[in-house]
């Protein structure tokens, strides 16, 4: 009897030591939270600038309460605050609102042009470190707007602009036009060498509201070029990134008729072949399309008429490309990241040329293979 | 470890002795003389205007003898006393040899009458419905058993209904419900032994099971209990079923009871044993098995499938009613993080401007649910209803309205009590549990509900219902077993009786005996 009273008092006071010890007492109410859905950062002079989107829950219209909220009483503030450092701001934000800043639902991370433009590998730190913000967090770069305009800016459907950037921004998996980069993503890509960094780029169209679109080019950390939405959707194809896209392709018989097609799978393979002791890159691309509209009523029963498709569809593959090798070359960019194929596989080459890739970069022949297929060609009228 | 079951020789000399020592009066033998008999009984049941005596004067060869016949009031049907008794007893005229009880005995029309040779017994008769005709001159009584039928008609149990199964329920009456389980086994194995507990009480108490199915070792386990029990008064099976728990201090409940004949008699055949108490209209069954509390009649009267998916649904429903609201609780104070961005939206801003914690709102609101539940159970009927619809506006729609509580909340609330209810015998214990899960997880989240979680399973584990472990078949697991809990397979596929329960009598393994399964397919 002693020794079982003995054995429950001691498991007792272990759990109260346990208790104690775990250190997870955070007990906090939903009401004390400031729910940060968008977090902006750019210089302003020498210092940064943080600009957070942070939702007023008693604006937001859930289920049946919808218009309890006060008629036009807006769902969401911004507010800014320019610091040394990224945290100093963050922390400096609480000294106007009296809320716990909650980063866990963090939408998107949207860096400035001029920021980025001077490095963006000193603001990342904090998001390496800290573990609020998840990982797949979407990165975004501000291509000649404001931050704060684009968190001010109302969205047309979802209650926060953030939420509609994100699911924007995932769209991509159907139109093709911006690359979709995760803070994970850039994060990775920016510690491996000679890997291209490319983060979509957000901006303001007067008339049209925010635009995601085209995509920004790094090098090391620092922006270096802007990929329109055709270079981007080159990009796209050269990487083999394409679940789901629509391509503009002239008729092969009669020019001014127009075929759309819906890409439907990509796949690409980019190889080094080695010539005169001189590499060469060769880009393989695997792809396949169904036929979406047409302005002209071919007749694809005829013999040869889907294989005149298919070499068109392989011609303005290759001349999206050939644009984006050309962009290329001009600005000395490897938006491809070929550097990284020399230095995974051919590290003694790689150690030559590193210190001037830039240069190297315009004189390595490259090479575009491509096999098309149309598979649903649509026979509407048969 | 087990003793054999006693062979029916040794069975009948054990009866016989019995017999004999119930007939030998312990001091207290019946008086020759009327007069003292009239004397002693006026002495017992002074005060007592329900008590009669009535004499009757018949013959022994011409010889007039007085009979008393002693009965209460209302507790013997008087036509029948009249009728059958009093009549004959007067018009009867027997010759002096022979025994003068035994000619009674001939001549009376009721089929149960009995000797009785003790004073206390003939009182206790008395008591419990019989009439009792002492003689003139002789040692010996005569008991007859004629009681009112009064009693409550057979009707729908309230507690167990269902749709498709039998319809009728226990009453209070210990010899109908015993006949309603008779009535299904028409077998002489099915036995019935009839004991008295509660010193002022004297409640009947049958323990019934069917011999050779049911271990010998839980049916002299349940008669150990029983006669161990110390008491005065026994007044419902809910007595019983305290005094003979295995661990009075679990929350669970060790002990079944059901007010539906045919479930009784199902867990008879699957090797426990009932106890019927009069007065009281549900029979426990022993051992319970943690099981049990999710398995209704109603699963085995229809094909299996929707049966199972409801069987799962309700284990399921266990953890709802558990642990919904401190899940609640833990995700909105401490684990933001992981709800998702539209729900956390929703919870926010329904959240904004109550004035509560999660925690003491969800308390309120689940001491709210008790309120309205206490209190339609314990108002006379036509007002109960009343109270559900306050209860409905007040918890649905006022307290939100008000601002006091959160829309989110009372969903959780109503889905947990809705959840309670799927295993009756469960909502009590869920009921405190629940509290207890709410507390821990405002004080560490997720953790305080695993803690509790694992708490309950250890204790759990540890349980017996009549040494037979509670969570047979998960815990010893027996995989023949398995296949009536979680999921119910096809009768004809459920062959074997749960071996931990006729644990020793692995001759009745068997349902259905192989060749019969042949037979069927």
């Amino acid at each position: 009897m002693t020794m079982t009273l003995r054995k429950m008092f001691l498991i007792v006071i272990i759990n109260i030591v346990l208790l104690t010890q775990t250190g997870c007492w955070n007990n906090t109410d939903l009401t004390r939270l400031a729910v940060v859905t968008a977090i902006g950062l750019d210089l302003n002079g020498d210092d940064i600038e943080v600009s957070v989107q942070i939702i007023r829950p008693k604006g937001v219209s859930t289920g049946k309460s919808q218009g309890q909220g006060a008629e036009g009483e807006k769902n969401y503030i911004v507010l800014t605050n320019k610091e040394k450092t990224v945290v100093e701001a963050l922390r400096g934000l609480l000294n106007s609102i009296d809320r716990q800043i909650f980063y866990s639902n963090v939408q998107v991370i949207i860096i400035g042009e001029n920021l980025a433009k001077k490095g963006i590998n000193k603001i990342l730190d904090v998001f390496q470190r800290q573990t609020q913000t998840r990982p797949k967090v979407k990165m975004l770069i501000a291509k000649g707007t404001p931050i704060i305009d684009i968190l001010e800016t109302k969205s047309q459907f979802e209650e926060f602009s953030a939420v509609s950037m994100n699911n924007i921004t995932e769209n991509d998996n159907i139109r093709s036009t911006i690359v979709e980069t995760t803070l994970i993503e850039l994060l990775q890509n920016m510690k491996s060498k000679g890997k291209e960094v490319v983060i979509g780029t957000i901006f303001k169209k007067p008339d049209k509201g925010i635009t995601v679109e085209g995509c920004a080019v790094f090098e090391e950390d620092r922006l270096v070029g802007w990929l329109d939405k055709d270079l981007t959707k080159g990009y796209r194809f050269a990487k083999g990134d394409i679940k789901n896209a629509a391509l503009k392709i002239g008729s092969y018989y009669k020019g001014e008729n127009e075929v759309q097609l819906e890409v439907v799978e990509v796949r690409s393979n980019t190889k080094i072949v080695w010539e005169n002791q001189r590499p060469k890159f060769v880009i393989n691309i695997d792809q396949t399309a169904n036929i979406a509209e047409m302005t002209t009523s071919m007749d694809l029963m005829q013999k040869g008429a889907v294989e005149g498709l298919e070499q068109d569809y392989s011609n303005s593959t290759k001349e999206k490309i050939k644009d984006l090798i050309s962009y290329m070359r001009e600005r000395k960019i490897d938006v491809l990241g070929l550097g990284n194929i020399l230095y995974k596989f051919h590290y003694s080459y790689w150690k030559r040329v590193d210190a001037n890739w830039d240069r190297e970069l315009s004189k390595i022949p490259i090479e575009v293979n491509i096999k098309s297929r149309i598979k649903r060609s649509g026979l509407i009228n048969q | 470890m087990f003793k054999k079951p006693q062979s029916p020789s040794e069975f009948n000399r054990l009866k016989k002795k019995k017999r004999e020592e119930e007939n030998v009066p312990n001091g207290k033998s019946i008086p020759t003389s009327i007069d003292i008999v009239k004397l002693k009984l006026g002495e017992v049941f002074s005060e007592c205007s329900d008590f009669t005596t009535r004499e009757c004067v018949f013959k022994v060869d011409e010889i007039e003898l007085i009979a008393l016949v002693a009965f209460i009031d209302e507790l013997i049907n008087i036509d029948i006393l009249d009728r059958d008794i009093i009549k004959p007893l007067k018009n009867m005229s027997v010759s002096k040899d022979g025994s003068i009880p035994k000619a009674i005995k001939q001549r009376i029309n009721t089929s149960n009458i009995k000797e009785v040779y003790d004073f206390d017994n003939a009182v206790d008769d008395i008591l419990s419905g019989s009439a009792v005709i002492f003689v003139e001159g002789e040692k010996a009584a005569l008991k007859s058993s004629i009681k009112n039928p009064e009693a409550r008609a057979i009707k729908e149990p309230d507690t167990e209904v269902n749709i498709r199964g039998p319809r009728e329920g226990f009453i209070e009456k210990i010899d109908t419900n015993i006949l309603l389980i008779r009535r299904r086994v028409r077998h002489p194995n099915f036995k019935v032994e009839t004991l008295k507990i509660g010193s002022k009480t004297k409640t009947e108490v049958a323990v019934c099971y069917i011999k050779g199915i049911a271990s010998e070792q839980i049916i002299n386990e349940v008669r150990t209990r029983l006669n161990k029990i110390k008491t005065d008064a026994v007044l419902a099976a809910g007595y019983i079923e305290q005094f003979i728990d295995d661990q009075p201090f679990s929350l669970f409940p060790l002990v079944g009871n059901s007010e539906k004949p045919d479930k009784v008699v199902a867990n008879l055949l699957e090797g426990r044993v009932g106890i019927v108490v009069d007065g009281t209209p549900f029979v426990l069954t022993v051992p319970y098995l943690f099981i049990e509390c999710f398995q209704t009649t109603e699963d085995y009267y229809e094909k299996p499938f929707f049966p199972s998916f409801l069987r799962a649904f309700r284990i399921f429903n266990l953890f709802t009613a558990t642990t919904l609201p401190a899940l609640y609780v833990a995700f909105s104070a401490f684990h933001q993080n992981v709800i998702p961005f539209q729900l956390l939206l929703t919870m926010m801003s329904s959240r904004e401007g109550i004035p509560f914690s999660p925690f003491v709102e969800a308390v309120a609101m689940i001491l709210t649910f008790e309120l309205i539940r206490e209190a339609s159970v314990r108002m006379p009927r036509p007002i109960g209803q009343t109270i559900g619809i306050i209860g409905a506006v007040v918890l649905g729609e006022a307290a939100v309205a008000a601002g006091i509580a959160s829309a989110p909340l009372i969903v959780v609330v109503s889905i947990t009590a809705l959840a309670t209810f799927l295993a009756p015998p469960l909502a009590r214990p869920i009921g405190l549990i629940r509290l207890i899960a709410l507390a821990m997880a405002n004080i560490i989240g997720l953790y305080g509900i695993g803690v509790v979680l694992v708490g309950i399973s250890i204790h759990l584990c540890k349980l017996r219902s009549f040494g037979i472990p509670y969570l047979y078949p998960f815990s010893p697991l027996d995989l023949t077993a398995l296949k009536d809990t979680a999921l119910r397979f096809p009768l004809w596929s459920l062959t074997k009786r749960p071996k931990a329960i006729i644990w020793g009598n692995d001759e009745v393994e068997y349902r259905m005996e192989p060749d019969m399964k042949d037979d069927n397919i």
